[in-house]
């Protein structure tokens, strides 16, 4: 039958676009390196090891509030209507995700500039001493404050995931692997978005830590690979539309950018760089820029994967 | 990947404002936007959506918008309005609609137009027509209008201008079912669907040609009256998917099974004889005749297995007489319409359904329903007669033939005005006025008829678009849309008398005139005005209700006046209500019917299931025969049409809510001819045979027959003013060749094609 | 909550005319580009020559556990009094996570106000003047038939009680307020 009850495009189902995929990212990118940089300083101060002046914590430092800023900003501009953005400030509804992510946000954002501000404590007072008052009392609430930005970084990486997860109807998407997915790769993206700022701008051979943050990434791959095959065998079992929607991993673009992407640059490239690199290549700049890339793009594929895929197969 | 559907939604809605002609001559847009002015107390009023003319209710929602629903007054269309009758606000007001009169400054056809004044309209239109009749006679120009109200006014018009050439779109369309009434029965016959405990249909597809009542009545005998329906038809419509059974009948053979039909009924002695008896004349013949037209012999012709036509019969004849063969509607399947509409009807005549529930009847109209009622049940109308008319000797164009005199009388052969043009048959035409008409989509073969608007010395046309006809016009002029008009009231009696009105329910937009109006004036600049010696429209209204003033507001309040109790004549029950309405009514029969007063507007007085008369004006036709038909050439596809619910043939492609709905008709194709000419749904493809050529889309899909390829009418519109419709779709004028069919004169709308993937 | 408005959508007596559609978009200012309704002629379906049509009326479907109310972060999306899925567009930002959490894709952003809409049964136009909704007041078969179900004597629940019925994606757990009666032929292909 002809179609005559007119244009369809409306009912497209995918309503989330490119712009949300890089929000994600961005969130999760912002997470998942204070989430590493917080780690990292737990684990040396629990080593007895100097923590201070750390590449790859000064690498956290610019990433965390920049990221995320720049996530919000394109969230914002996304939105229908921009500027009556703060009704969502003002209106809360507790069975929202998005209304949680709020909550957790409004805490993170500032927390992650005060996590910034104490690192780089030198150069906001030259610009700013009249913050030197503030500094101090956060300076002496830090070990307090890391701990509560490294559970919200937690939660931002997580809400990521629930965020999609919340739509019903996409059995991509409407699956509870899909947070931890997203922490798992929130943690990959931001330990190599900090090897990758720190190599570029901080790294001073002898001092840099990324050897240690580089270890942290066989686990995660592993999670990361972990909830892949879990997500998708799961729909494999859970009625025809799911089961339909393993296509996205078989037919069409979104399967190129899956394979290639998500499993290509995001999980191979990084593991195979680190199992079978020659030890002379490993600490070269060369080789630290383009894995942290690699891993980076992975990353970001993983995110649009989800995003357009997921919305794809709808049931 | 995909566009951001919010960016394709703005752009879509940029899209479709950014391709209007914001330039285009005297359309809205050019003239800026106007205030919405009109009711906004609720108008009783009468759609022109399309031609079944729906009584509706309309007012004007917050001065931008008017609601338009159905009169719930009127019972048997239960307040209902169908997609074109809701979209009617949107072709008011639609910035493609020309409101102001133009004058083409191009070549015919180039599309180039200047906008001008009423007077200046009128005096080159005097002063072309005054010529042509001066050098050649009044008879050399045509007047032609889509049949309806307005019709009458340009008709008159062109008899106080001194032409017989006056024109209908029924050869296009009704004509072969009227016709055929007329030669069997004398006048036209409605079918009582609602009733019905049996319908078979060949075709007529209600469900998407709506016709509000009739097509609410199936549904009511289907869904609450547990009415069997059998549709024969190629295409898997949606009549055919509301049917109880479905036969893909091969094209054009639909008067072999009706034929079969007539065998069985006879053969298995199953037809009602006392009926026939009483009633029916030249059964002998047409028995003899049928005796041949065995379910064997049409199963051969029409793929239709004959024990299903066998068992089908018995079954219809088993709920006689509240069953019918639906007669249809558009009657140009073939060039033996004729015989197929007869054959049609003697089925339902054989099981003499004749004014029984669920079978035929004749409209009751005033003057004869009071003569059964014994009193003035219902007022009757009057009808304007001028003296002095001007006496016209010429001949019509199409009396070349007396095989098509019944059709002189019911809107004439369309397609002589073709052969007049450009062939001199029986003489040259030199003009044409055209009101609301579009033969280019409508009749068939459009180069030809590019052709003949090309010769012509002066063409005129009034419509509210420039259609693809209007576009090689040398003056158009903008008629008012149905929402802005006041017209005479119109008689819509079925089984009791009926009247209702169109009125007035928005103030005008722009510089637009109603048609009655606008032939006035034309006489008046012609110097003919006292054939129009009437004010206005309230004048001709008065005058049909007598002055009665207060019988006139009625109408216009209600807007559907019913007067008394549905009469079917031979119907017991109605009878009987009938009778205890009306104390003097008329006695009934001993069997408490008006049987013997059933008679028929036949040389026989009876229903003549062969005619001598026929025989007369088409030797051999006397007595209904089949006759094989070639359409198509052995190695192509029979290429057939219908209609689509959201559009009226090729009336409303341009009305923005329904362009939005639908703007493209995608060619059917079966899978496996699909597969053989390697073609996918969505595939560009080329239709074309001898007659033209078009680029179209297909559409893959088994509700076609293997050997038929099936479009909506209507679209592929090839004038750039109707920027909404213009090259979209086949247009399905552009392939079918000019014939005649027999007897009925009707066009044909069935053809072969090749398709080619491009 | 004492009524509990639904609408029945007969799909044998639906003939896929649009007529609803139109009608919607004239009573509810809808903008060209978008709608509100439409009704699909999905198929044929079968084997010949048995085949048949669905027609899938799609609007909103008044969930009564409606997934758009439940992740729209402001409330703005809430389901009224009268149970029907309403829309507060002050509160919305245009996040469109109602759009994207609406299991049958009848949420689209209204280019003019720039915030979600959909079908809401006419309720501020017609149903405030006690009319049934446009889509079913005009109506040429009569397939629409629109009530309280919580009176039993309504229409609708006469035809809910004595006619086969199916809501689409009851699985999900929605709980839809727009039932169907299949057609009679092919059965239901949800």
């Amino acid at each position: 039958m002809n179609n005559i009850w007119g244009s369809m495009e409306q009912y497209d189902p995918v309503v989330w676009n490119w712009i949300i995929a890089v929000y994600l990212f961005m969130a999760g990118l912002s997470a998942g390196s204070m989430l590493v940089a917080i780690g990292l300083k737990w684990y040396r101060q629990k080593r007895g090891l100097p923590t201070e002046g750390l590449p790859v914590i000064k690498a956290a430092a610019i990433i965390g509030p920049v990221a995320i800023s720049l996530g919000m900003a394109l969230l914002v501009l996304d939105l229908t209507k921009p500027f009556e953005f703060y009704h969502i400030l003002l209106n809360y509804n507790l069975t929202s995700v998005m209304a949680w992510g709020v909550i957790a946000l409004l805490v993170y954002i500032p927390l992650v500039f005060v996590f910034a501000a104490l690192i780089f404590d030198k150069e906001v007072l030259r610009y700013a001493p009249w913050l030197a008052g503030g500094l101090d009392i956060c300076r002496k609430l830090e070990n307090s404050l890391n701990k509560l930005i490294f559970a919200l970084a937690l939660g931002v990486g997580v809400y990521t995931g629930f965020l999609l997860s919340a739509l019903i109807s996409y059995p991509i998407l409407n699956t509870a692997v899909l947070p931890a997915l997203f922490l798992a790769s929130a943690l990959s993206v931001g330990s190599a978005g900090n090897i990758l700022v720190a190599t570029l701008f901080f790294s001073k051979k002898e001092s840099d830590c990324i050897e240690q943050v580089h270890r942290i990434e066989y686990p995660v791959a592993f999670n990361e690979a972990l909830c892949l095959v879990l997500l998708f065998v799961g729909l494999n079992f859970s009625g025809t539309a799911a089961q339909a929607a393993t296509a996205a991993i078989t037919t069409g673009a979104w399967a190129s950018v899956f394979w290639i992407g998500v499993v290509g640059l995001g999980l191979i490239v990084p593991v195979l760089a680190s199992t079978l690199a020659p030890q002379s290549w490993k600490h070269s700049k060369g080789f630290l820029i383009s894995v942290s890339c690699s891993t980076i793009i992975g990353v970001l594929a993983l995110r649009h994967f989800v995003v357009y895929a997921g919305q794809s197969y709808i049931s | 990947m995909k566009l951001n559907r919010r960016t394709f939604i703005k752009g879509l809605g940029a899209g479709t404002a950014g391709c209007a002609f914001a330039t285009l001559p005297g359309s809205i847009a050019a003239l800026g936007t106007t205030e919405l002015q009109g009711s906004a107390e609720s108008v009783a009023s009468i759609c022109e959506m399309c031609s079944t003319r729906c009584p509706i209710s309309a007012r004007v929602v917050k001065g931008k918008n008017v609601s338009i629903l159905g009169n719930k007054k009127a019972k048997s269309f239960g307040g209902a309005v169908c997609a074109r009758g809701g979209a009617g606000h949107s072709q008011l007001y639609d910035k493609q609609r020309i409101v102001k009169p133009l004058k083409r400054i191009g070549e015919r056809g180039e599309g180039k137009w200047a906008e001008i004044e009423w007077d200046e309209a009128y005096s080159i239109i005097a002063k072309n027509l005054n010529k042509i009749k001066a050098d050649y006679g009044a008879e050399s120009v045509a007047f032609s209008s889509k049949s309806g109200s307005l019709a009458g006014h340009l008709f008159h018009l062109a008899k106080a201008y001194g032409s017989p050439n006056t024109f209908t779109h029924a050869s296009t369309c009704p004509a072969g079912y009227v016709i055929a009434a007329k030669a069997m029965f004398g006048d036209k016959i409605s079918r009582d669907l609602s009733n019905a405990k049996y319908i078979i249909n060949f075709g007529h597809n209600l469900y998407e040609g709506i016709n509000m009542s009739e097509t609410r009545g199936m549904m009511n005998a289907q869904m609450e009256q547990g009415a069997k329906l059998v549709v024969f038809e190629p295409r898997f419509s949606i009549v055919a998917d509301k049917a109880d059974e479905w036969y893909a009948i091969k094209p054009g053979t639909d008067v072999a099974v009706a034929l079969a039909i007539c065998n069985t009924l006879i053969k298995d002695d199953l037809y009602d004889k006392a009926f026939v008896a009483q009633y029916v004349s030249g059964f002998e013949a047409f028995a003899e005749e049928v005796e041949q037209y065995t379910p064997e012999w049409a199963e051969s012709i029409s793929d239709v297995p004959a024990e299903d036509i066998r068992r089908i019969t018995h079954e219809y004849a088993a709920a006689a007489p509240h069953a019918l063969v639906d007669f249809g509607h558009r009657s140009s399947f073939t060039t033996e319409e004729f015989e197929m509409r007869r054959a049609l009807y003697a089925a339902n005549v054989l099981i003499g359904n004749i004014e029984r529930k669920g079978g035929l009847y004749f409209g009751k109209k005033a003057p004869n329903y009071n003569k059964f009622a014994g009193e003035k049940a219902a007022p009757t109308l009057s009808k304007p007669g001028v003296a002095n008319m001007p006496k016209i000797d010429a001949k019509r164009i199409d009396m070349v033939d007396e095989q098509y005199s019944l059709l002189w009388s019911e809107g004439g052969m369309y397609q002589s005005i073709l052969d007049a043009s450009l062939d001199a048959v029986p003489y040259q035409l030199h003009g044409w006025v055209m009101s609301r008409t579009n033969p280019m989509q409508t009749l068939t073969d459009r180069a030809r008829i590019v052709k003949a608007m090309q010769k012509l010395d002066f063409i005129v046309a009034c419509d509210i678009y420039i259609s693809e006809s209007a576009a090689y016009a040398d003056i158009f002029l903008p008629e008012s849309t149905y929402l802005e008009r006041d017209e005479e009231i119109s008689d819509k009696s079925g089984k009791n008398p009926v009247y209702y009105v169109r009125q007035r329910v928005v103030e005008t937009i722009g510089d637009t005139k109603p048609s009655w109006l606008i032939w006035k004036e034309v006489a008046d600049k012609l110097g003919q005005g006292e054939f129009f010696p009437w004010d206005n429209m309230e004048t001709l209204q008065l005058f049909q209700v007598d002055k009665d003033v207060a019988l006139l507001n009625h109408i216009k309040r209600d807007g559907w006046v019913s007067y008394g109790k549905p009469l079917m004549l031979r119907e017991p029950s109605m009878v009987k209500d009938f009778i205890a309405t009306y104390p003097n009514a008329k006695t009934p029969d001993s069997d408490n019917t008006y049987a013997s007063h059933l008679s028929f507007k036949t040389p026989t007085g009876k229903i003549e299931l062969s005619s001598d008369k026929v025989e007369g004006i088409a030797p051999g036709r006397g007595v209904i025969k089949f006759r094989e038909v070639s359409m198509k050439k052995a190695d192509e596809l029979y290429f057939i049409q219908g209609k689509v619910a959201v559009h009226t043939n090729a009336g409303t492609q341009n009305v923005p809510m329904l362009a939005n709905l639908m703007s493209d008709n995608a060619l059917w194709i079966h899978p496996v001819t699909a597969k053989l000419l390697n073609i996918q749904s969505g595939d560009a493809i080329r239709i074309y045979n001898a007659t033209g050529s078009e680029d179209g889309h297909a559409l893959v899909t088994p509700g076609i027959r293997p050997d038929t390829v099936f479009a909506y009418m209507g679209c592929g519109s090839k004038n750039k003013e109707l920027a909404r419709a213009t090259g979209k779709g086949v247009h399905c004028g552009n392939l079918l060749p000019d014939v005649k069919s027999p007897v009925t004169g009707m066009c044909l709308h069935t053809t072969g094609v090749k398709i080619a993937k491009i | 909550m004492t009524k509990r408005y639904v609408l029945v959508h007969d799909e044998n007596k639906c003939i896929g005319c649009q007529a609803c559609n139109v009608a919607c978009r004239s009573e509810n200012n809808v903008p060209e580009s978008v709608t509100r309704l439409q009704v699909r002629i999905e198929g044929p379906y079968g084997n010949f020559p048995h085949l048949h049509f669905k027609y899938n009326r799609v609007s909103c479907e008044q969930c009564e556990d409606a997934p758009c109310v439940k992740v729209c972060p402001t409330g703005a999306a809430y389901v009224n009094d009268d149970g029907i899925v309403s829309i507060n567009e002050g509160k919305c930002v245009g996040c469109l996570y109602c759009v994207a959490a609406c299991p049958y894709k009848v949420r689209f952003i209204n280019p003019e106000t720039k915030a979600p809409d959909k079908c809401d049964f006419c309720k501020e136009s017609r149903l405030a003047r006690g009319e049934d909704p446009a889509c079913v007041s005009v109506c040429p078969t009569q397939a629409l038939t629109f009530g309280d179900a919580n009176d039993v004597n309504s229409e609708v629940s006469k035809l809910l009680d004595t006619k086969l019925n199916y809501q689409h994606k009851v699985n999900l757990g929605t709980k839809p307020r727009v039932y169907r009666i299949p057609s009679r032929k092919g059965g239901i292909n949800v």
